[in-house]
């Protein structure tokens, strides 16, 4: 297990260490606080370049019309919006989080939208999806696997539900590799994040574990090694932004 | 005619990763446009579902179109097959952005631009964006008022009009002087007047050519049993 400690039942939550069980309960903390202003806060913080890496996400996907897609973490539903028109009628996507605020706002939002028909909701932790084996042609999971207490067991439930020849895609922040960007990134993220997240949403605490869960998230080798081990073939990534944003992909045969 | 239309790029290579922003843009920029004018909106609901791709020829690029009934999405990687697949170079697609409605018809008659597929979809598709109408005096007058609304029409139709009045005489006055004045270029009537002399040439050329090989035939088969020890000379 990549981010859990077997012998004493700890993980950490940012730099804190903190039981199990007690990570599930603060990174919902974390989402309930953060919800309504989730969208805001998304565009402000990445001065919108979050659109162009979901962009990217969806030109990597390889969905097409009558596919079965599954976005993991889906929030406000971003990447949801976009596979329903191109997966149309025939097709499906399931929004699934873990966190029913979030869930909700992303609900509001894509039935504000007119997005309806072929698009469902569930509230479901990664680690044991609550569907069939070989039920989807795509799995994406956007700035959500930072958040999961038991990243090898999500991948494997991932595995286990994805069709043979279907794809796993996992964009999340990732280890900056452009010379100079680190310092720059590590100012960024420790003094500018919290004040904006306190200015915006009022919870400047959020907006700090954001910046310290994303330094314990593993870098993009270790994350390629673990998708490899979870049974995934031909995994790559490529690196967003200079890595602060790593895009990873992973296929079922 | 209604054929399945072949995918036009199925590596994953094929998906540009510096046209990304642009085609955010490009998408952002359409739907506003549409959110502009409910009736090419309502028009849009009736392609819901259906895929179509501008395949730009000269720089490799394929764009497939979503549209519903919110506007259109875009993107440059579709690894399944679009309804109607609209090609044709860049340059080809901007001529026929600024063209006249005969024009458009004459560069699909050249071949300029080529629709396969479902035909039928990929002309309403380009009839869509004709259509769109912007009423920009009434959104402009839910943020100043009709009054402040109306003068500023006013004041951008005078320059419209006084715009479109002087790019007018300006390019008359420029291909008069290039064509009459430094005599660089011929008169249209002249290309018109030199085509015809040419047809006709080569009209009568063949006509000639046709006459002289019905003379060889006529000898021919009056003389079978000499043979010509070499071709007439005309």
């Amino acid at each position: 297990m990549e981010n859990q400690n077997p012998s004493d039942d700890t993980t950490h939550f940012g730099y804190k260490t903190v039981h199990t069980e007690e990570k599930v309960t603060k990174v919902a903390e974390v989402f309930h606080s953060v919800a309504s202003k989730y969208d805001m806060m998304n565009d402000l913080m990445s001065m919108g370049v979050h659109r162009i890496w979901k962009r990217l996400t969806i030109e990597k996907s390889g969905v097409r019309r009558g596919h079965r897609v599954l976005d993991l973490a889906g929030g406000t539903g971003d990447l949801t919006a976009k596979f329903s028109k191109i997966v149309g009628a025939s097709g499906q996507v399931v929004l699934g989080d873990i966190n029913d605020s979030m869930l909700k706002v992303g609900r509001t939002r894509l039935l504000d939208k007119g997005i309806v028909g072929n698009v469902d909701y569930v509230q479901a932790n990664a680690e044991c999806l609550p569907f069939p084996d070989n039920s989807f042609d795509c799995i994406t999971i956007a700035f959500g696997l930072r958040n999961v207490t038991d990243k090898d067991a999500a991948l494997a439930s991932m595995f286990r539900v994805l069709k043979p020849g279907g794809r796993l895609l996992i964009l999340e922040f990732s280890k900056p590799v452009a010379p100079g960007l680190s310092p720059l990134y590590d100012f960024y993220s420790f003094n500018i994040l919290p004040v904006m997240g306190k200015i915006i949403a009022n919870d400047s605490d959020s907006y700090r574990y954001l910046a310290e869960s994303i330094r314990m998230h593993p870098d993009q080798e270790t994350l390629k090694d673990m998708m490899t081990t979870a049974g995934f073939e031909r995994c790559e990534y490529s690196n967003l932004t200079g890595g602060i944003v790593a895009l990873h992909r992973g296929f079922k045969f | 005619m209604t054929q399945t239309a072949k995918q036009t790029s199925n590596t994953l290579s094929a998906s540009n990763p510096l046209l990304i922003p642009l085609l955010g843009a490009i998408e952002a920029g359409l739907n506003q446009l549409f959110a502009m004018d409910p009736d090419s909106l309502s028009s849009l609901s009736r392609f819901k579902g259906r895929i179509i791709a501008l395949h730009i020829s000269d720089i490799e690029q394929c764009l497939y179109f979503f549209p519903d009934t919110s506007g259109v999405q875009i993107i440059n990687h579709y690894e399944g097959q679009a309804d109607t697949i609209i090609s044709g170079s860049l340059l080809a697609f901007a001529r026929m952005a600024m063209s006249s409605e005969k024009e458009k018809t004459q560069a699909i008659f050249k071949g300029d631009i080529s629709i396969s597929g479902d035909i039928a979809l990929g002309q309403h598709f380009q009839a869509l964006f004709k259509q769109l109408d912007i009423d920009w005096e009434e959104h402009l007058s839910h943020i100043t008022g009709d009054v402040i609304a109306h003068s500023l029409g006013n004041i951008a139709r005078g320059l419209l009009g006084w715009g479109k009045q002087t790019l007018n005489t300006l390019s008359m006055d420029a291909s008069e002087y290039v064509q009459y004045e430094s005599k660089d270029i011929a008169s249209t009537p002249e290309l018109e007047y030199f085509s015809e002399q040419i047809d006709r040439i080569r009209s009568d050329v063949d006509r000639a050519e046709a006459r002289v090989n019905r003379l060889l035939q006529s000898q021919l088969s009056t003389e079978p049993h000499t043979q010509p020890s070499s071709k007439p000379s005309i």
